[in-house]
């Protein structure tokens, strides 16, 4: 048998000149039993057998086995996080707290010391009426003699109502 | 942010500002009479109170300088009795600072008391309005300082302080 005409077709094959159809009658060729074919041809036949196989259904994890056998796997390098970068988040949040501290004691300090001032009587304005302790003790005495006589006059009045005085200050 | 930090300060100067000390009711009481001669006071302010102290006399009485040991300032307003309505008015006008206390009334005098109170409770301030209705006066003293019950115990206790 003259395979003459098969070895131009592998000749052209190879050198990609072949037809749809010549490729056909390759695939048609070399799949035949392999004691067929001659011996100088033998070595193609898993070639185009498998070229013959090209329809066959691919298997599900068919991309998956590629892209483990193409894809690199991903590298992780070590990296050293020091004791500042790792303590970053708890010092950021407490430069938050202390900015919302310093805000909120900046704004309730003048109201605190309004109301402390609400309290304070502005003593620097006073101007005594008398030079002399001895004239002001006198007056005080008065003074103070009076508001007791007052006292008393409560008491006489409603000693009930002296007591509830008495223990409101208490 | 140069902006923001003038912002800030100029609030809290403003704010400071504003937290002036206040005055005492005499004192309030006394800017509504203005130009008014008849009305008078008498002023014994925290230094002269403490020179009081230091004088030592034999004849004082010693629970008088106690007493006056807890005062800051004492204030004798004295003006014709037409002015008690003036100052009772102030009073209650002022109701969130000047608490009304008892009163008393007899055949010749009435009056009443009223207390300031700080915010701690303490009692800083203690008005007396009395009218003679004799002498057509109305005196005011106004008491600052310590009011406390050991001070109000020597005012219940004491008909008479001099010796």
């Amino acid at each position: 048998m003259d395979y003459k005409y098969i070895e131009q077709l592998v000749e052209r094959y190879f050198q990609c000149e072949t037809s749809l159809q010549e490729e056909q009658i390759l695939k048609t060729f070399f799949a035949q039993q392999e004691q067929d074919v001659p011996q100088q041809l033998r070595q193609y036949i898993p070639l185009f057998q498998a070229l013959d196989d090209s329809h066959a259904q691919l298997s599900d994890d068919f991309d998956e086995r590629i892209q483990e056998l193409t894809c690199e796997p991903r590298i992780v390098k070590a990296r050293t996080i020091g004791i500042g970068e790792r303590l970053r988040p708890l010092l950021r949040a407490a430069a938050i707290v202390g900015v919302v501290f310093t805000i909120g004691t900046a704004v309730n300090l003048p109201m605190k010391s309004e109301q402390a001032a609400a309290d304070e009587i502005n003593y620097s304005a006073y101007k005594d009426t008398y030079e002399d302790p001895t004239m002001a003790y006198d007056k005080v005495e008065d003074a103070l003699q009076l508001l007791s006589e007052g006292f008393i006059q409560v008491r006489m009045a409603d000693s009930l109502r002296i007591d509830s005085l008495y223990s409101e200050v208490k | 942010m140069r902006r923001l930090a003038l912002l800030f300060i100029a609030a809290t100067l403003s704010l400071t500002a504003a937290a002036q000390r206040s005055f005492d009711f005499a004192e309030k009481f006394l800017s509504r009479c203005k130009g008014d001669s008849t009305v008078k006071c008498v002023t014994v302010s925290p230094k002269m109170l403490e020179q009081m102290l230091k004088q030592h006399e034999g004849d004082r009485n010693e629970s008088l300088i106690q007493a006056i040991g807890k005062l800051k300032s004492v204030r004798i307003v004295t003006a014709h009795e037409d002015y008690y309505q003036r100052a009772e008015e102030l009073l209650l006008k002022n109701s969130r600072r000047f608490k009304a206390d008892k009163d008393y009334r007899t055949e010749h005098a009435h009056g009443a008391f009223f207390t300031r109170k700080n915010k701690e409770g303490n009692t800083v301030e203690l008005i007396m309005l009395h009218e003679d209705c004799k002498s057509q006066l109305l005196t005011i003293i106004n008491l600052t300082g310590d009011i406390d019950e050991e001070f109000l115990c020597f005012l219940y206790n004491n008909k008479t302080f001099k010796n």
